[in-house]
């Protein structure tokens, strides 16, 4: 991973006001969610203690070239919490996104830091914050995912937000562990339905096998499978009858520990995933095809009774 | 609700009742669409409670009606037996997404009552398509060489992939389903277990997991007496429930009344003293000492073989003995010996059977003579036998006989009757009134009156029972006690305020008081109180 004190940087594109756009992204080595315990999520793997005068470098490196219109920041935990992310840095950050031009700021967050007094300093910043809801069922988050908050919770973040002209993007999971294929899909659109009044933007995260988590203990013992990239699609598609923003980055995809189909459709299924995103055209997911997709409806009917991945 | 029937060690028949519908278990539940038994698969398949008890805890089934057991397929065959000991109760037992051709016996061996058609279809999906116990790719196929239903003169060329699937699918589940057929007749039977050791040879894996269940647990649903025949045909023959508990139960049983005890060999017909070999030798020799007949993997002295598995069982005879075959039996053999204080031993036999008979006696100060000269039943054999063995005082065979057999399924000794029928069928009298007589097809005594008030008095063997109304059958709703010793095909006794009687346990003493449902005792007569 390199240098725990130099953040990671890579170029992409986004969407801004229905167009898009270049995106620097960046990944802030902080010293990770204070949560940290999510089924799922091994992104402390990469935490480093940063010190306020690291991360102001860090800032500093990640922004040497410049020249994006939007920026987005991921700490692998909570922009808005200051053992994160100090106050300090976070107005830094801020003056440099000025001074470059930037329209379009982007950070995530546990909704428990997003309050009005964090964020008064962003004010005039065209900002969105990204939160983790990951469902909309509170019994699901508790036991499948351990996300120690509620929808309630969720809902007050995004009030908040919107009261001081914010964009809010919500996360959601698709296939926690203990979900089945079908339960998974389903639970996806319902909580697609449910956050529609709430979330600018909903951003559809398709679980993949990270180092040191529980879902990798399961995925080990043949318990878990990673999503079938089918399933994202079919989410996709209802999450557009919906009628919502939704983006997805299908991670890792056709990898074992990713979100997968049968090896031979992956990349182009992900690929159509990838351009859906940045278009949101819904054409873009119909073209697809390939002899799997009996097999992933297979797995719908069985999986829900059979509790482990069949095929 | 849930009505066993019957027991044969960990699997049962029985019957699964709801308001629209009966289920005869073992059963295949077949999902094709919703399935037509309402089940709780929770959310964590069982396999989680090896990772996280008390997240299994949080996301296990509410098993309000049946017990479940999912992820069975991932897990070693150590944690397979603990799984099943642990959900094993007097709910039935589904095995989710387990069953294939192959191993659906072994898991009606360990206990499942219900399983399903779901590897069957996912195995389809994936291309393999069951032919007999075997998995094959069903792309290699030109036509599908069966004609059920779904295969009958298909051929594979005119059929998109999805068709072929469906087939498999159907096939599958039809190859399936008589397999679970197949297992029902045999646990009625009684035969579960010569078909499983067999079809464990199938996979070490499921060899694995019988070595491990025979290991594992207190083995209180299995039977003493069983009317099947025990085929000792694979090294796990030895380790049987009924073989260890016949040796060491007839060694605690066991008090000869001679000083010489006589070793023979085994014969294929059983019980011994039927056979052309035995019955030649008593016809040549007056044989008036103890007896011990030497076999694989049974020792069985005279006085036993009456009794189950020694009345009724096959085992592949070579004339080669194996070392763990010789060491099995010589050591049982020497625990005989050691037992019946015996000061001479006159083996009458020979090959494998005499290294057995040497490795007994090794380092023993007893006297030992080998009498066979030329082959068992030459004449001068028979003349050095009835040299060693002249002399010696009679005594009643079938009162040895019964004595044991008292004393090793009831633990009681009762004397001073008068002997008769024909050899096997005998039975005891006091006066004229039967007290006893062997039942040859379990081999176990049948029991009369008197014997059955013995067995009250102590309270052993013994079933109370609710006033009520019954003819042939007593029904776990109805006992209101019954002996915690007690196992499947046992002789019991019960009891109520207006009678007793005898019958057959068609469950383990502790089932039928927990149970509150199913069949405890099939009655065989019944006395006034």
């Amino acid at each position: 991973m390199g240098s725990f004190t130099k953040p990671i940087v890579w170029r992409e594109k986004e969407r801004l006001d229905d167009r898009i756009a270049d995106c620097l992204t960046i990944i802030l080595r902080t010293r990770g969610c204070r949560w940290d315990s999510c089924y799922m999520c091994g992104y402390t793997n990469d935490a480093y203690p940063a010190t306020r005068d690291e991360l102001i470098q860090q800032i500093d490196m990640a922004l040497e070239e410049g020249g994006a219109e939007v920026v987005k920041i991921f700490t692998s935990g909570s922009f808005f919490d200051d053992a994160e992310v100090p106050m300090e840095v976070r107005a830094y950050l801020r003056d440099r996104i000025r001074d470059m031009g930037a329209k379009k700021l982007i950070v995530e967050s546990r909704p428990e830091f997003v309050e009005k007094e964090r964020l008064d300093d962003f004010k005039g910043v065209n900002l969105e914050v990204g939160i983790g809801l990951e469902t909309a069922d509170d019994e699901i988050r508790e036991l499948c995912i351990n996300k120690g908050f509620s929808f309630e919770d969720f809902v007050r973040a995004t009030e908040t937000l919107k009261e001081m002209g914010f964009r809010a993007k919500c996360y959601l999971l698709l296939k926690p562990p203990f979900l089945s294929e079908r339960e998974a899909i389903e639970d996806a659109v319902k909580s697609i339905k449910a956050v529609k009044n709430y979330a600018d933007v909903v951003s559809l995260n398709l679980t993949n096998v990270q180092k040191g988590t529980l879902v990798e203990k399961l995925w080990r013992a043949k318990l878990y499978r990673p999503p079938w990239l089918w399933s994202a699609v079919e989410v996709l598609k209802k999450a557009k009858d919906v009628g919502v923003e939704i983006l997805c980055d299908p991670v890792a995809a056709g990898k074992k520990r990713g979100p997968h189909n049968c090896g031979k459709c992956d990349a182009d299924v992900s690929k159509a995933i990838r351009e859906f995103s940045l278009t949101q055209d819904a054409k873009k997911l119909e073209d697809i095809k390939c002899e799997c997709i009996l097999k992933w409806g297979k797995v719908l009917e069985l999986e829900s009774y059979s509790r482990i991945p069949l095929l | 609700m849930f009505y066993p029937e019957k027991r044969d060690g960990y699997s049962r028949i029985g019957k699964i009742k709801t308001e629209n519908l009966v289920l005869n278990t073992p059963t295949l539940l077949e999902f094709n669409g919703k399935p037509e038994l309402q089940v709780d698969f929770g959310k964590a398949p069982y396999a989680l409670r090896f990772i996280s008890e008390t997240l299994y805890e949080r996301l296990k089934p509410i098993e309000k009606e049946i017990s479940v057991l999912t992820g069975l397929n991932v897990l070693s065959p150590r944690q397979i037996l603990q799984a099943f000991e642990e959900k094993r109760s007097t709910k039935p037992l589904y095995a989710v997404a387990a069953a294939t051709t192959s191993n659906v016996a072994l898991l009606f061996y360990l206990g499942a009552d219900i399983v399903d058609n779901i590897l069957a279809i996912a195995k389809a999906y994936s291309g393999l398509y069951f032919v007999g116990d075997i998995e094959m790719n069903v792309f290699k196929l030109k036509k599908f060489p069966c004609s059920c239903q779904y295969c009958k003169s298909r051929s594979l060329n005119d059929l998109s992939r999805d068709e072929i699937y469906e087939i498999a699918a159907g096939h599958n589940t039809e190859m399936l389903k008589l397999e679970v057929e197949k297992c029902r007749h045999l646990i009625e039977r009684e035969e579960l277990r010569n078909y499983v050791e067999a079809k464990v040879k199938l996979h070490p894996e499921m060899t694995a997991v019988l070595r491990v269940a025979d290991s594992y647990g207190d083995k209180k649903y299995f039977s003493r007496f069983k009317k099947s025949r025990c085929h000792f045909s694979a090294m796990e023959s030895a380790n049987r429930f009924e073989v260890s508990y016949f040796l060491n139960r007839a060694l605690e049983c066991y008090k000869p009344v001679t000083d010489t005890v006589l070793l023979l060999p085994c014969t294929a017909r059983k019980p011994y003293l039927t056979s052309r070999t035995h019955r030649h030798i008593r016809s040549r020799v007056r044989i008036n000492v103890n007896e011990i007949i030497i076999s694989s993997p049974l020792v069985v002295p005279r006085e036993f073989e009456l009794t189950y598995p020694a009345i009724n069982y096959d085992t592949p005879v070579t004339g080669h003995w194996s070392e763990d075959e010789i060491a099995f039996v010589a050591s049982w053999l020497r625990r005989f010996i050691e037992k019946g204080g015996f000061r001479k031993v006159v083996a009458h036999v020979e090959g494998g059977y005499r290294k057995v008979v040497e490795r007994a006696l090794e380092n023993l100060q007893i006297e030992v003579v080998y009498t066979v000269e030329d082959g068992i039943l030459g004449e001068g054999s028979m003349e050095r036998l009835r040299e060693e063995v002249a002399g010696l005082k009679g005594f009643d065979l079938y009162e040895r006989i019964f004595d044991h057999m008292l004393r090793y399924q009831f633990d009681i000794e009762y004397r001073n009757c008068r002997y008769s029928g024909k050899y096997p069928e005998i039975e005891m009298l006091k006066g004229k009134e039967r007290v006893a007589r062997v039942d040859v097809r379990y081999g176990m005594l049948d029991i009369y009156e008197k014997i059955a008030r013995i067995l009250l008095d102590k309270g052993i063997y013994t079933v109370k029972i609710a006033d009520f109304d019954f003819t042939n059958t007593i029904f776990a709703a109805g006992v209101l006690e019954a002996d915690e010793n007690i196992r499947p095909n046992d002789v019991v006794v019960f009891t109520s305020n207006s009678i007793l009687g005898v019958g057959i346990a068609a469950m383990s003493g502790g089932e039928m008081v927990e149970s509150e449902k199913g069949i405890a005792v099939r009655v065989k007569r019944k006395y006034p109180v």
